[in-house]
């Protein structure tokens, strides 16, 4: 009880106007999910060794597996602090600019095709946006105002303008992306299930666009978004027959209304030459009322989504399913970390640490208890995660020695070009990192093509392809084959066995083996006719065909 | 039907100084309209110039006097679509090959014409109301004149019957259709004389030359066969690249969708389609394939003048010597196009996008160097706001009728 | 509470409460569970005798006017005429004669009315039995409840070259995802490259599964299982590359040597060995142009290699035992176009099906006397989905076999056409 006031109290702190805490924010996670939930420690599972760390911290920031001087640096280091350290480091880098890129793309895109706004330029936005840090707040603002009018805000604009600003899509896109909620069944009848999704919560975002347009400039042929004076919305539910009409609006909150309209009410008329600008323009009121403080869905989803993105598993699940009759598992955990999100100005990489360094994120994903119900959802344990087919194309490139290789004839050619080029240095490495994705693009492309087929919502996929692909796919044997000075070659110049089953290990898995793993892998090398490269071959390409690889533990 | 015939013909000198009295393309003006409350499929004139033939999406075979604007309606016999019809040499009988395949052989002014009362139909009702917002006057008309008494049936296919062609001093009929085969018919007692095996699609069309010694078809593949009429012996074959696979749909489009001799068969014409880009959705060029009979080679390709994705449903050779097609276009709007096979003007030297190099549908040079076919476009175009399914002359080339997905029939004078 | 009708949601999720939802968006899709089937006496009876389904989609929309249900000597009846079938007093289109002289095998459904015109929209509604949301198609469900345990292929094989790529499993298990065939082409990557030897591959296998039951020991099994069976699924092919193999000279030439008829003699093959669904894909049929051309060419390929498939499962006993459908995403308008074409219609079409647990011989449902419209016996994709499983024996109208969730089979808005089943 006691406990719980403490809670309560530290949580109406974070309720507060000042960002001053008692305590740092992943202390308050750790506390609240298993003291204010009266958890048992017993049933808690093991935290992550220096190992598992490294490996989960490098997938969930850079979005690839460590090498193993990485893993070996950071295991073999005695700093007590090395593991926030490492995470300040991570967060820092060019890569995890890169895989936020790709995590947020698949997010507000879904894969989609281009249509008006090439999709490598809108990913070249996201990736700078991580990279300066900028503010969630303002990313969400700029997406949801970007009318493609502007050439240097245009990447933005692909949000709205390749869905076309068709109301279905757009309006679910938005529901889904930036509220937590598919309003998608909304549109005919209040849901029938789910009473939190009404009519007026879908239309209401509709009423933003109603009046925006797609324009086409007759000589340029661009296409960008332009808004007109009239239009409203109105529906009819099909179950009812009820009519209802709204301004725009956001779930609950009250209705924006229009102003008065001016005599001329226009600053650019829409004609077939210009696309039209009024001076009172419903679309433009919808990034601020989105990401207004009294909006507690927006800050509420981009904090699931994050939670989720981190641990595995959101305290709202789906993540497009907030309502009422789906609870959150901590509501007010999940509340106190949206407002902290909000007070710290939508920091993205405060609030990734912090979650990081919980002692929740921390756990191993090997249950303490065996099949004990609802551990995920409580957060006993760690969440087995599927890699991305982004993360998974980067792993696999890194473990066989793809990326090494690419990295060390970047740099020659770097250093080749300028005497004085430094390869450590925080410039060098965006530059490096840049150069080196340029270069591994049509791979990583064809491997995420493979494992993402058409799956534009991320759901783990295991189909035969896949592992046909792996087994016997000529661009797994390539990169297998012997003579490249990559994985395989380092391999072969390993003439004990056991120590050249470790490296297979902390390469592929990230850590040493168990001495039975040792002796199951030895013993696997070296019994049967085969040939020792062949053996090599096969322990390695088992691995990068097991489970352990395939998901982040 | 009132009667609305033009009484004076321009006599401004053309160009290139013919005589006034020629028919003018450019001058070509429609004169009359006859209206059907079905899509038209073809159309003819009769050797006399006095009627105009044409088949119909009801099974039905219209005949309009251009005159008096009588309609006579043939049927009863076909149950499916006649796309041909042509008439013995001495212009008494009229034959229609129809999809049922039948041949059917009726007389071009029967003795006994039925008068079949109707009900009167309000304007803007009944049957009409399907077709492209015509309201047909002939609907209100309280008499239909029926002939449903041929003079001969003949089960001339299995499949359809997709052409027949009298071929010349009234010996023989030509048929083909969907069994592959192509039948000589002795033209009075329609006894099945010969037969000619050899395409491996449908043959589309099938036409007797005037010297009565060979036959000319070409099916669905665009391939062109001449044939000994005798000895059945193929004398040629052409791939004139009047076809298009179409990869998305696993189909093939293609085959002659008109075809035509100049008076003394020195040519033949072949309208059909190339460059299929979406033949599903209508998307492929309207091409017309000119065959020099001597050389059997195709030395020209006519292509219209806008080039916009339709069908050229229509050729024929004016006593002039230039060359008329009609268009359908995917567009839903026709035109009929002239060219000049001899005269070397800005429009016949024209490059045409797309095909130049070859028409075989491949892209690939079919012809060698020397004897590639020659571009042309059309020096006048008429435009019509339904696409046109047919086209036919009068002997004299001065008025030429069009049959119309709308179920108009239109009357030119040139 | 109670159930309103379905008009477009995304339904699943009507169903789902966070604590019964299991797993994150990560693992979602990935189910725990062989055989959890639904009653312990229908898990009895299935496992008996395999239920098969065969699925020929006639992609594009085959027009009803030249197939099923024809209107000779109406306004929009087109050029062809109809033939009289096998089944006295019914009369199908004059291009099916092979077809017709087994109508006694099929029975024919002329009242379609899935109020779409979309083929996106009408496909899914055809293949879920739901005109939204994320479910699981025919064949995966057939997948999951019908094939045997020891059943060493996929469940759910798709023979086609069409580029439509759909997410057929739902909220099953990804092994029920439908698993395409290019063609009777061989699937990507099917031989192991040069320089593994047999035995150590074996050896591979055998410490890959090692590997994994040594991870999955302590861990949620769902993803790992759903891991294991890709690799699984994908030594079953491996074993089975011989089923890609050339083709029989003899069967090829009573099949027709064009790419539909080899496509049915590998379905053949793919029944006889025991892929629970197959399905085969015959295109194109969307003929905005010259209709009926198109439909002479396509149906004379189709009519005579699916009537040479349908005999031979017939022949072999097979019926009994394997439903057959064959359907398109709708059907064609009345009115033929300036083109000679015929466009979308989704207002009133047919489609065919017969063997495992349907009447044969029937006609369920008519349209009026021109075609434009359903006048008895209207249905949409949920009431033949319904049907369908339950001619295969699964129960349309209960749930399915998931840990904790309750989603019904079938929409229960519709339900299944009770004179169809036999």
């Amino acid at each position: 009880m006691q406990t719980l006031l403490k809670i309560a109290g530290l949580i109406s702190l974070l309720l507060g106007v000042t960002r001053v805490q008692a305590q740092p924010l992943h202390d308050i996670i750790d506390t609240f999910i298993v003291t204010a939930q009266g958890e048992s420690s017993s049933i808690q599972s093991a935290s992550l060794d220096d190992y598992g760390f490294a490996r989960r911290v490098y997938l969930d920031l850079t979005g690839r597996i460590p090498t193993v001087s990485e893993l070996l640096e950071f295991v073999g280091d005695s700093e007590p602090q090395k593991r926030e350290v490492l995470v300040e480091r991570l967060l820092a880098s060019p890569a995890y600019a890169r895989h936020m890129q790709y995590t947020f793309d698949v997010m507000f895109m879904e894969r989609l095709p281009k249509k008006h706004v090439p999709p490598e330029e809108f990913q070249t936005y996201l990736r700078k946006s991580f990279a300066e840090n900028k503010p969630y707040n303002r990313l969400a603002t700029e997406i949801l105002t970007a009318d493609g009018s502007v050439p240097e805000l245009r990447a933005a604009s692909r949000f709205l303008l390749d869905r076309e600003i068709k109301r279905e899509e757009t309006v679910r896109a938005i529901g889904r992306v930036f509220l937590g909620r598919d309003l998608q069944c909304a549109q005919c009848h209040n849901h029938p299930n789910v009473d939190g999704y009404l009519q007026q919560h879908y239309y209401g975002v509709a009423a933003f666009l109603q009046r925006s347009y797609l324009f086409t400039d007759p000589s340029s042929k661009v296409v960008s978004i332009g808004d007109k004076i009239e239009g409203d919305v109105t529906f009819t539910s099909v179950f009812t027959g009820e009519d209802g009409k709204t301004q725009p609006r956001l779930l609950g909150l009250p209705e924006i209304q229009d102003p008065q309209q001016e005599e001329q009410p226009y600053e650019v008329k829409p004609d077939s030459k210009n696309r039209g600008v009024p001076k009172y323009s419903r679309r433009l009121q919808l990034a601020p009322a989105m990401t207004s403080s009294d909006n507690l869905a927006f800050r509420q989803n981009i904090a699931n989504r994050i939670w989720a993105m981190m641990v595995g598993q959101g305290f709202v699940e789906p993540l497009d399913m907030f309502h009422e009759g789906n609870a959150a598992s901590h509501p007010e955990l999940l509340t106190a970390l949206a407002n902290d999100f909000m007070l710290h100005d939508y920091d993205i990489k405060y609030l990734i640490k912090e979650i990081v360094m919980t002692q929740t994120y921390q756990r191993q994903s090997e249950l303490k208890v065996q099949d004990f119900a609802d551990g995920n959802s409580r957060y006993l344990n760690g969440t087995l995660k599927p890699l991305s087919p982004e993360q998974f194309a980067w792993s696999l490139l890194q473990a066989v020695g793809v990326v090494e290789k690419t990295e060390r004839s970047v740099i020659a050619a770097l250093e080749k070009e300028d005497a004085n080029f430094k390869e450590a240095t925080a410039q060098s490495a965006v530059l490096i990192e840049g150069k080196v994705s340029v270069a591994l693009k049509s791979q990583i492309d064809s491997i995420v093509k493979v494992f993402a087929g058409s799956n534009a919502a991320s759901r783990f996929d295991a189909s035969a392809d896949h592992a046909l692909y792996l087994l016997n796919g000529p661009e797994v044997a390539k990169w297998l084959a012997a003579g490249q000075d990559m994985l395989l070659d380092q391999l072969l110049k390993v003439d004990d066995n056991q120590a050249l089953v470790s490296r297979v290990f902390l390469t592929i898995y990230s850590r040493m083996p168990s001495d039975p793993e040792l002796k199951l892998a030895v013993e696997f090398l070296s019994v049967g006719e085969q040939g020792r490269e062949e053996a090599v071959r096969e322990l390695v390409r088992t691995l990068l065909c097991s489970a352990e690889f395939r998901f982040n533990k | 039907m009132r009667n609305e015939e033009q009484d004076t013909i321009e006599t401004t000198e053309t160009m290139d100084g013919t005589r006034p009295e020629s028919a003018v393309p450019a001058n070509a003006k429609e004169v009359r309209k006859f209206t059907h409350a079905e899509a038209l499929t073809n159309c003819r004139l009769d050797p006399s110039g006095r009627y105009a033939f044409a088949g119909a999406e009801d099974f039905g075979v219209y005949r309009w006097n251009l005159e008096t604007g009588e309609k006579v309606i043939y049927r009863g016999i076909h149950d499916s679509w006649v796309r041909r019809i042509d008439f013995s040499n001495d212009g008494t009988h009229v034959f229609t090959s129809g999809w049922d395949g039948r041949v059917v052989v009726w007389e071009v002014d029967p003795e006994t014409v039925e008068k079949i009362e109707l009900p009167v139909e309000k304007a803007g009702e009944g049957r009409s109301d399907k077709t492209d917002g015509e309201v047909t006057q002939t609907v209100e008309s309280e008499i239909e004149l029926v002939v449903d008494n041929p003079v001969r049936i003949v089960d001339a296919h299995r499949g359809f019957a997709r052409w027949v062609h009298a071929g010349p001093n009234g010996k023989y009929v030509a048929t083909c259709g969907n069994d592959k085969v192509i039948r000589l018919w002795d033209a009075k007692r329609w006894k099945l004389r010969k037969e000619f095996s050899g395409h491996g699609r449908h043959p589309y069309a099938v036409m007797i030359h005037p010297d009565g010694e060979s036959l000319v078809s070409e099916d669905l593949m665009g391939e062109i066969f001449v044939w000994n009429a005798r000895t059945g012996q193929r004398l040629k074959e052409l791939k004139s690249g009047m076809t298009g696979f179409d990869n998305k749909f696993q189909a093939d489009m293609g085959g002659a969708r008109d075809m035509a001799f100049n008076q003394d068969g020195s040519l033949v014409g072949c309208a059909g389609i190339t460059n299929v880009v979406n033949s599903f959705a209508g998307q492929q060029d309207p091409i017309i394939c000119i065959v020099d009979w001597e050389s059997k080679e195709i030395t020209s390709h006519l292509r219209t003048k806008s080039n916009s994705p339709g069908v050229a449903w229509g050729v024929r050779f004016h006593p002039e010597g230039y060359v008329v097609g009609a268009m359908g276009n995917q567009n839903g709007k026709g035109t009929v196009e002239f060219w000049s096979l001899t005269e070397s003007s800005p429009e016949n030297s024209a490059e045409v996008k797309g095909d130049s190099a070859g028409c075989d549908g491949s892209g690939e040079a079919v012809v060698e160097e020397e004897k590639k076919p020659r571009e042309i476009k059309p020096f006048h175009v008429v435009e019509v706001d339904k696409p046109v399914r047919g086209i036919d002359f009068t002997k004299d080339g001065r008025r030429f009728i069009v049959a119309c997905s709308d179920g108009s029939l239109r009357v030119y004078q040139i | 509470m109670t159930m309103r009708r379905n008009a477009g949601c995304n339904t699943i999720d009507h169903h789902v409460t966070r604590r019964q939802f299991m797993g994150t968006g990560a693992m979602a899709g990935a189910m725990a569970g062989f055989g959890s089937l639904l009653t312990p006496a229908m898990a009895g009876e299935m496992k008996s005798k395999q239920k098969q389904i065969l699925q020929v989609y006639l992609q594009g929309g085959v027009s009803q006017f030249e197939a099923w249900d024809p209107k000779p000597g109406t306004k929009y009846g087109g050029p062809f005429r109809p033939i009289s079938t096998s089944v006295p007093g019914l009369q199908i289109c004059e291009l099916l004669p092979y077809t017709a002289s087994k109508m006694h095998l099929l029975s024919v459904v002329r009242s379609i009315n899935l109020e779409t015109d979309d083929h996106t929209v009408g496909r899914l509604f055809m293949e879920k039995g739901r005109k939204n949301g994320d479910y699981p198609f025919v064949g995966a469900v057939a997948s999951k409840y019908l094939t045997t345990p020891d059943n060493p292929l996929p469940g759910y094989v798709h023979i086609t070259t069409r580029g439509i790529v759909d997410q057929t499993a739902g909220f099953l298990e990804s092994k029920h995802a439908m698993m395409r065939l290019e063609g009777v082409k061989p699937p990507t990557n099917l031989e192991r490259p040069q320089g593994v030897p047999k035995e150590l591959a074996i050896r591979a296998e055998g410490l890959r599964k090692q590997l994994n039951n040594q991870f999955g020991g302590k861990r949620s099994r769902a993803l790992i299982d759903s891991y294991d069976t890709s690799f699984e699924q994908a030594q079953q092919l491996m074993a089975r590359a011989d089923l890609f193999e050339k083709q029989d000279e003899k069967e090829l030439d009573r099949y027709g040597r064009h790419w539909f008829g080899r496509r049915c003699l590998l379905a053949k093959t793919l029944l006889e060995e025991g892929v629970t669904c197959v399905k085969v894909t015959h295109h194109g049929y969307d003929t905005h142009a010259e209709n009926f051309n198109f439909h002479v060419e396509q149906l004379d390929e189709f009519d005579k290699t699916f009537a040479t498939l349908l005999g031979d499962i017939e022949e072999r006993g097979m019926l009994d035992n394997v439903l057959v459908v064959i359907y398109s995403e709708f059907g064609r308008t009345p009115k033929v176009n300036h083109k000679y074409g015929r466009d979308h219609w989704g207002k009133s079409f047919s489609i065919a099906l017969g063997g495992c647990g349907i009447q044969p011989g029937g006609v369920i449902g008519a349209t009026n006397a021109d075609g434009t419209e359903v006048s008895e016996r209207e249905v949409d994709g949920a009431h033949l989905f319904h049907t369908y499983m339950q001619a295969v024996g699964i129960d349309s109208q209960s749930n399915h076999a998931l840990d904790g969730r309750a989603v019904p089979i079938g929409d229960p808005v519709a339900a299944p056409i009770k004179e169809l089943l036999s």
